[in-house]
């Protein structure tokens, strides 16, 4: 099987589980789920190129190591991530003041047995795996925590807290690693993706940037925008002035130091990943930035008008 | 803030406004307290050409992964 297949039967088999068994829970969180992703096709949230490659980072690790993935064992490792990422949007939903119905609540309880059962099935509870998957979780649940707070994003708390949120996808890279008897590789692919989690935020951070704005939603990028505006000048204004710009340059240093950090690793589909990241956001971020200047144009027409 | 800078405030932060100012310009203008005479609609000719250009949406629609199996 190949990745695609494997992901789908990952998926399918997650939201199998959840109406397996015909209850209130079951319908709720179903219904709550189909307005979160399509649950007709539940792997493809997963291996949009604009997603955060959750499945297909350990599946670019094992094959580094041996050549080719074990199906069965990614489908273990992609059921236990599709899982947590339930769990993780659930409770995103209660900590951003999302509308959630109460009784869909109680499912973050199977979606977190899930998370951890493949685990506890493949690693014995002395294994090494399990410092790591604390370590890694930790920095996920104490980031989350401190996020909230934040008023302000200073650029220390943007790489310390905000970029570092995504820190527990690494877990099933550790799992690989362990796996195979492999631990030294870990730390360069977990290199790799802090590097790649910057950037990943930072694209999310620019490309919501006027949602975040008008639902008063800090991001580093806002919190620059309202420190370096001029007198007079809105936070719009400065964006489209600077402000892209700016997020242009600081993701062309992430990038670059992305690739170079990937280009190592052995994995040609990871850096073929990086390469299509990168042309696809440079042409989104180009296009923005002359639509802003298209806009500039709108200021002019006030000019022209005072001439007449 | 002049009525001007709040179109351009609207235009660059507000993707369903933009889209509006493209397709109807008038009903836009005046949503945001400029009366659009035919002056004003003229002088905005350009840009609103140039914006028509780059289409209203910024963000493509998102692509399935099919290589990296």
């Amino acid at each position: 099987m190949n990745f695609e297949q494997v992901a789908e039967l990952a998926a399918t088999r997650a939201i199998f589980e959840v109406s397996a068994a015909p209850s209130i829970l079951a319908e709720r969180t179903l219904l709550w789920l189909g307005t979160r992703f399509d649950i007709q096709r539940p792997a493809n949230y997963f291996t949009h190129l604009q997603s955060l490659p959750l499945l297909a980072l350990p599946w670019w690790l094992e094959e580094s190591i041996r050549d080719c993935a074990d199906a069965e064992f990614q489908a273990e490792l992609m059921y236990a991530t599709i899982n947590f990422y339930y769990f993780t949007r659930i409770l995103d939903d209660v900590m951003d003041g999302h509308e959630i119905e109460p009784a869909v609540l109680p499912a973050m309880h199977p979606f977190h047995l899930r998370f951890t059962r493949p685990y506890y099935r493949r690693f014995g509870l002395q294994s090494s795996f399990w410092e790591h998957f604390e370590r890694l979780l930790m920095v996920t649940i104490e980031t989350a925590s401190a996020e909230v707070v934040l008023r302000k994003i200073t650029s220390e708390q943007f790489l310390n807290i905000s970029a570092r949120k995504t820190a527990a996808a690494v877990i099933p890279m550790a799992a690989v690693c362990v796996h195979y008897d492999r631990l030294d590789l870990l730390e360069s692919w977990e290199n790799m993706f802090t590097a790649f989690g910057r950037w990943h935020q930072m694209r999310d951070d620019v490309r919501d940037w006027s949602a975040d704005w008008q639902a008063d939603s800090p991001t580093w990028l806002l919190s620059e925008a309202e420190q370096r505006h001029s007198s007079g000048e809105s936070v719009p204004a400065w964006m489209g002035r600077e402000g892209f710009l700016w997020a242009k340059s600081v993701m062309r240093s992430w990038m670059d130091e992305t690739l170079g950090a990937a280009s190592n690793l052995g994995s040609s589909q990871l850096v073929l990943y990086m390469r299509a990241r990168d042309e696809e956001f440079c042409r989104e971020i180009d296009r923005t930035i002359a639509m802003a200047e298209a806009c500039n144009e709108l200021l002019k027409a006030e000019s022209l008008l005072e001439q007449v | 803030m002049s009525q001007f800078k709040t179109l351009y405030d609207k235009a660059i932060s507000d993707q369903k406004f933009r889209a509006e100012l493209v397709n109807n310009p008038s009903a836009a203008l005046q949503s945001i307290g400029i009366h659009p005479t035919p002056q004003v609609l003229s002088s905005l000719g350009t840009a609103l050409t140039a914006i028509e250009a780059l289409g209203t949406e910024l963000s493509p629609a998102m692509n399935v992964v099919t290589d990296i199996s």
